[in-house]
């Protein structure tokens, strides 16, 4: 494990120039396969916050807030005079937790149905989201977007997905491609290290494994990049409170969850299977005979 | 003074019963440098692949400082040889993009030696005549520079036995000469016995010993 350390270093003190650039773009290959297979994937049409009682309910009322379980009617009506002198709030509606067990509103998971709801109408979300906090009986807040709102829209034609899977299988061959000349290159300019590895007694896959753990780890780069990136798309794109509740088509943090792993492993795998496919190059290079 | 080198009744027969070595016999003593003449290149190649280990003979023994090698497992074998012995391919090409002392040390690092590394490079790079080169690229170098770098790196983990496949191709009568006498003098100060598996060169050089083998030469040409 120490030998293959240490010619994962001497690999890596190889990547420069042009060897760097190719990295770079496998990497970046392998996130925008990620980022549109996410495009893919990800459903587009959730039941998030609030889905069938919204109708009956004035469409400008985005903001949902959860109240403190078991609080008094007192204490209900007083946090509601509480809400209305806030700044930011134009007008607010109590949903009771029976009302939510009758199914008029749907809440998300992680909301429990035992509380009571105000739904709230605000022009100005960001200092509202400011002024809630200041609120202790409101224990979790989240926003509707107009997207969540609008049942039964926004699912990709089959055409456009055929476009968008087709792109990202380009960039998996593109990633796939520079990985496997990346190794290559090193190899190449390896030739005489691997005459000094070969006689003095180690063996192919010493060399091997740290070459492949190099391609996996630019591939778990790539797929870390994308991750990031929906996390923060999402967020800049529904400007939430919660990271969770912002994410579309992420109704819970399983589903968060989930797809992390599942693009983790998607990066893992594509720069493990890219490097492997170079690997026979050490094979060519390591029963060449150049002893004239 | 024993034999470091016992090669006893050794035949290795290639595809279709092809006679690559037949009943090669010989012995060299601790502390010598030997040369084996006038085997053709398939004979040179195929027994230095048989000492290296990388090609499993017919029949025969091969025991290289006091150890058997056919009889090693596999892992044993790449060990002891790793220990005890070093091996220059034929043709050997210097590492592209490290520096005569890099690919010292480089070799320092697989093989695990311990002590101290600094003046086992600087000895080495002594006797070798490249202290003043040790810090270029040995690609850029000419031929001879090339084949002392192959010998610096064989020996910078103090090896007893040096195998030498073609050490000398390519080089003009000068440049044999100047290799010859870096191999007397890593023979003399750091007690490495040598094998050159090679042709091209006299067998009348001074301190070099030319082996006597009963190997039937005319079975490859």
């Amino acid at each position: 494990m120490t030998k293959s350390f240490y010619f994962i270093r001497e690999f890596g003190g190889l990547l420069n120039g042009n060897r760097a650039a190719k990295v770079a773009g496998a990497i970046l290959s392998i996130f925008a396969f990620i980022i549109l297979i996410y495009a893919l994937l990800l459903p587009k049409n959730q039941p998030l916050q609030v889905s069938s009682g919204l109708e009956k309910f004035p469409q400008d009322h985005k903001t949902l807030a959860q109240i403190e379980p078991g609080l008094s009617s007192t204490g209900i009506d007083e946090l509601y005079l509480s809400l209305r002198q806030l700044n930011s709030v134009d007008n607010l509606i109590l949903i009771l937790s029976e009302e939510v067990k009758q199914g008029i509103l749907n809440v998300p998971p992680e909301m429990s149905e035992e509380s009571d709801f105000f739904l709230i109408k605000t022009g100005n979300r960001e200092q509202l989201l400011d002024e809630l906090k200041t609120q202790p009986r409101i224990e979790m807040v989240t926003t509707i977007s107009g997207q969540i709102q609008r049942q039964g829209s926004e699912s990709f034609s089959l055409w456009l997905k055929i476009i968008i899977l087709a792109i990202g299988v380009a960039f998996a061959g593109l990633a796939f491609y520079l990985l496997r000349s990346v190794t290559e290159d090193v190899l190449e300019g390896w030739e005489g290290e691997l005459q000094i590895i070969k006689y003095s007694g180690l063996s192919r896959l010493s060399v091997k494994f740290p070459l492949a753990m190099l391609g996996t780890l630019f591939g778990l780069l790539g797929s870390v990049l994308s991750v990031v990136a929906l996390f923060v798309l999402s967020l800049l794109a529904d400007n939430g409170v919660w990271l969770i509740q912002s994410l579309p088509g992420l109704p819970t943090n399983t589903s968060l969850l989930l797809v992390t792993v599942w693009s983790l492993l998607l990066g893992l795998v594509l720069g493990f299977l890219a490097s492997l496919s170079s690997l026979r190059v050490v094979d060519l290079k390591w029963d060449s005979k150049v002893n004239g | 003074m024993g034999k470091i080198v016992q090669i006893a009744e050794l035949s290795v027969y290639g595809d279709e019963d092809e006679v690559l070595l037949e009943d090669l016999s010989f012995t060299i003593d601790r502390g010598d440098i030997a040369h084996l003449a006038g085997f053709s290149s398939v004979q040179y190649e195929t027994l230095f692949d048989v000492l290296t280990g990388d090609l499993a003979p017919d029949s025969g023994q091969v025991v290289l400082c006091d150890r058997n090698i056919v009889r090693l497992s596999r892992k044993n074998r790449k060990k002891m040889l790793r220990d005890e012995v070093s091996f220059l391919p034929g043709n050997f090409i210097p590492p592209r993009e490290k520096t005569v002392l890099q690919s010292l040390k480089f070799k320092l690092a697989l093989t695990g030696s311990n002590g101290d590394i600094q003046e086992r490079t600087t000895e080495v790079l002594e006797l070798t005549g490249l202290t003043n080169t040790s810090n270029s690229l040995p690609v850029e170098a000419g031929e001879i520079e090339q084949v002392k770098t192959g010998l610096a790196i064989s020996i910078v983990t103090k090896p007893e036995l040096l195998v030498c496949h073609k050490p000398f191709a390519g080089l003009n009568s000068k440049g044999i000469e100047e290799v010859v006498d870096v191999l007397k003098a890593i023979n003399e100060k750091m007690g490495v016995t040598i094998l050159l598996l090679s042709d091209g060169i006299s067998e009348n050089l001074d301190g070099v010993s030319v082996i006597e083998s009963d190997l039937d030469t005319r079975v490859v040409s």
